[in-house]
């Protein structure tokens, strides 16, 4: 598959007091092709959201890119002048927030947004961007778009923000979207709704797709290929059957047998995983999940496991080779 | 201009409590005043008639004569429009400059942050009045030197205000996915930022117009503000003071305009900030 984002090393800190820099992101690499739907899943704080924005070299101050290549269509991002950082921001790589109600300015109409987006990215004029605004609010099935155009936040539902949010990341023509848990703050029945529209859009467009979440079945629904991230680092890349079916890393055994399910009993206890994430600046010397890993035996303890095998099925654990060398060492 | 509106729309007349309304509605008179007095009583002001100086009220003119003969009435309204002239051109250049300043500081940080922290610190070591003082006798009496004298410190609260709510505000999910979608500085400055910290900062304008009054007036009776024979409230307080015991009204008649215009800003200051304590504000939700 031809590649379009290749992000090679990438590694996030923020300050500690005394000149210590506590690691959020620790070395990760991926790389997304073209029109493909990559999901990164991991659970709160362990680095997804601020690896997303650090693809557009947004991260929010005090958080720092350590190291770490991002190319975006051959070139890094982080290394390009401000102007063409501009033009990659909404024009290159679009990005969906979490919470449509704190990510569109109170005061601006979405019109108004959309058409600064389009003169921006598309260089259209102002009568050209309105009539185009008009017809991506229609694109992403908004109704009325016209009376949307002069539309304040406020006076949208949570399903029309978070539906106006993607036609602000879409309209500027991006080649990749960044998705960061598009459906979290939003209904079921309108999650399904978003999921939907957004499967459609990149059919159209050919896009490719990074989506962002913690909810499994998000993935299972959307992705073609799944990145899980535990403590700032990926822990395990696998096709989504491959995730389901065969998962290799004990994190994501642990995470699949923590959704509930229809069969649970009622009064049945929720599996939780003990023990919680380690804080950054705290973690263990070897496998970041060893203290809450079930299957734990010395080697994990004091030396870190890599990333390694195939492509479409690898997990950074000793015990993820299919010979199980790694009990023997 | 919708937007302005929602921004702004905790100042509307009907969301504020009665004794504010009649300051609002009090300093819309003063303000009309202030506009017409230059073309109607403007020769009455300044003519002088030296056979009936000090006349106590009641007699032909309505608030009596000044040590000079000239009428108290037409001085005290032409005053208006100096003093509240003058004021609001302060209030004016240091809203704007305040503003811009700390809007910038506040996006920008960095050197340009601490610069301008620094800056604010510098201003606010030296007593406002006495710079003001300063520079309006370096400077020479006259309108604009005062406006100039009184904006030099004027501007400090602004760009205080204004840094502090940008920093607030840039720090919202917004201002990221406005970056996110590739707007510059400029951009997230003027039409995301602003907007959004203007409301704060058109309070502290209300209850600067009050502090500026006062600092008018005294530099006036100082003799360091407007030049006579352009009647300032503080000028007029100046001129009657020889006179208190003697003639009381030539004195007493800019200290109440004084009082009633400080008074009604202030009212009016406070119940806007009320309005936009966010403990108190009932913000409008969205529909589900």
């Amino acid at each position: 598959m031809e590649g379009l984002l290749d992000v090679r090393g990438l590694t996030l800190s923020v300050p500690m007091g005394a000149g210590a820099r506590a690691r959020l992101v620790d070395g990760i690499s991926f790389a997304i092709g073209k029109g493909e739907i990559v999901a990164l899943v991991g659970e709160s704080g362990c680095g997804k959201s601020l690896s997303a924005l650090a693809l557009l070299d947004l991260v929010p101050e005090p958080v720092r890119v350590d190291a770490g290549e991002i190319l975006f269509e051959g070139r890094d991002v982080r290394r390009l002048p401000e102007r063409d950082k501009r033009r990659v921001r909404g024009g290159g790589i679009g990005f969906v927030f979490q919470e449509p109600g704190a990510a569109l300015d109170p005061v601006r109409s979405m019109g108004e947004e959309l058409v600064a987006v389009l003169r921006r990215h598309r260089g259209l004029n102002r009568q050209d961007a309105e009539s185009e605004a008009v017809a991506w609010l229609a694109r992403v099935a908004l109704p009325e778009p016209e009376k949307r155009f002069r539309d304040l936040p406020h006076q949208m539902s949570g399903g029309m923000k978070q539906r106006a949010m993607l036609a602000l990341a879409l309209a500027g023509g991006p080649r990749l979207l960044v998705a960061d848990e598009p459906t979290t703050a939003l209904d079921v029945t309108v999650q399904a709704q978003i999921l939907a529209l957004l499967h459609d859009l990149r059919e159209g467009l050919g896009l490719s797709v990074l989506l962002i979440t913690h909810d499994l079945g998000v993935v299972a629904e959307t992705a073609d290929r799944t990145l899980v991230m535990y403590a700032g680092e990926i822990v395990e890349e696998a096709s989504v059957s491959g995730l389901f079916d065969a998962p290799r890393h004990p994190y994501t055994r642990a995470l699949l047998a923590s959704r509930p399910t229809v069969r649970d009993l009622p009064g049945q206890r929720l599996r939780a995983i003990s023990g919680n994430v380690p804080e950054p600046g705290n973690r263990p010397p070897g496998c970041a999940f060893a203290p809450r890993c079930p299957s734990v035996f010395e080697r994990c303890r004091g030396e870190r496991p890599r990333l390694e095998g195939e492509p479409l099925r690898r997990a950074a654990c000793f015990l993820a080779g299919d010979s199980g060398e790694g009990r023997a060492a | 201009m919708t937007k302005l509106l929602v921004r702004l729309r905790p100042f509307g007349a009907a969301h504020l409590p009665a004794g504010a309304r009649v300051a609002a509605v009090f300093l819309l008179l003063a303000l009309a005043v202030a506009c017409i007095a230059p073309f109607a009583v403007r020769d009455a002001a300044t003519s002088l008639d030296l056979s009936a100086r000090l006349a106590p009220p009641t007699t032909g003119s309505l608030l009596g004569t000044d040590e000079l003969g000239r009428s108290v009435a037409s001085r005290l309204l032409l005053g208006t429009s100096v003093s509240l002239g003058v004021a609001a051109a302060a209030v004016a250049l240091s809203f704007v400059l305040g503003s811009f300043l700390g809007l910038v500081a506040g996006e920008r940080g960095g050197f340009l942050d601490a610069a301008t922290g620094r800056l604010v610190d510098l201003t606010l070591a030296f007593p406002g009045l006495l710079l003001a003082v300063a520079l309006a006798a370096v400077l020479g009496p006259s309108a604009r030197n005062t406006v100039l004298a009184l904006a030099v410190t004027g501007w400090v609260p602004y760009a205080r205000l204004a840094r502090s709510e940008a920093r607030r505000v840039a720090s919202l999910d917004f201002v990221a996915a406005a970056r996110a979608f590739g707007a510059g500085s400029l951009r997230i400055t003027f039409v995301h930022l602003l907007p959004n910290v203007l409301a704060p900062l058109v309070v502290q304008a209300t209850l600067h117009l009050a502090g500026a009054i006062l600092a008018e007036s005294a530099l006036s009776f100082l003799g360091l503000g407007v030049p006579p024979p352009a009647p300032s409230w503080g000028a007029m307080l100046a001129g009657g003071r020889a006179h208190v015991l003697d003639a009381p009204h030539v004195v007493l008649a800019p200290a109440f305009a004084i009082l009633a215009v400080v008074l009604a800003t202030n009212v009016l200051g406070d119940a806007l900030v009320d309005r936009l304590d966010p403990a108190r504000r009932t913000r409008g939700v969205a529909p589900a």
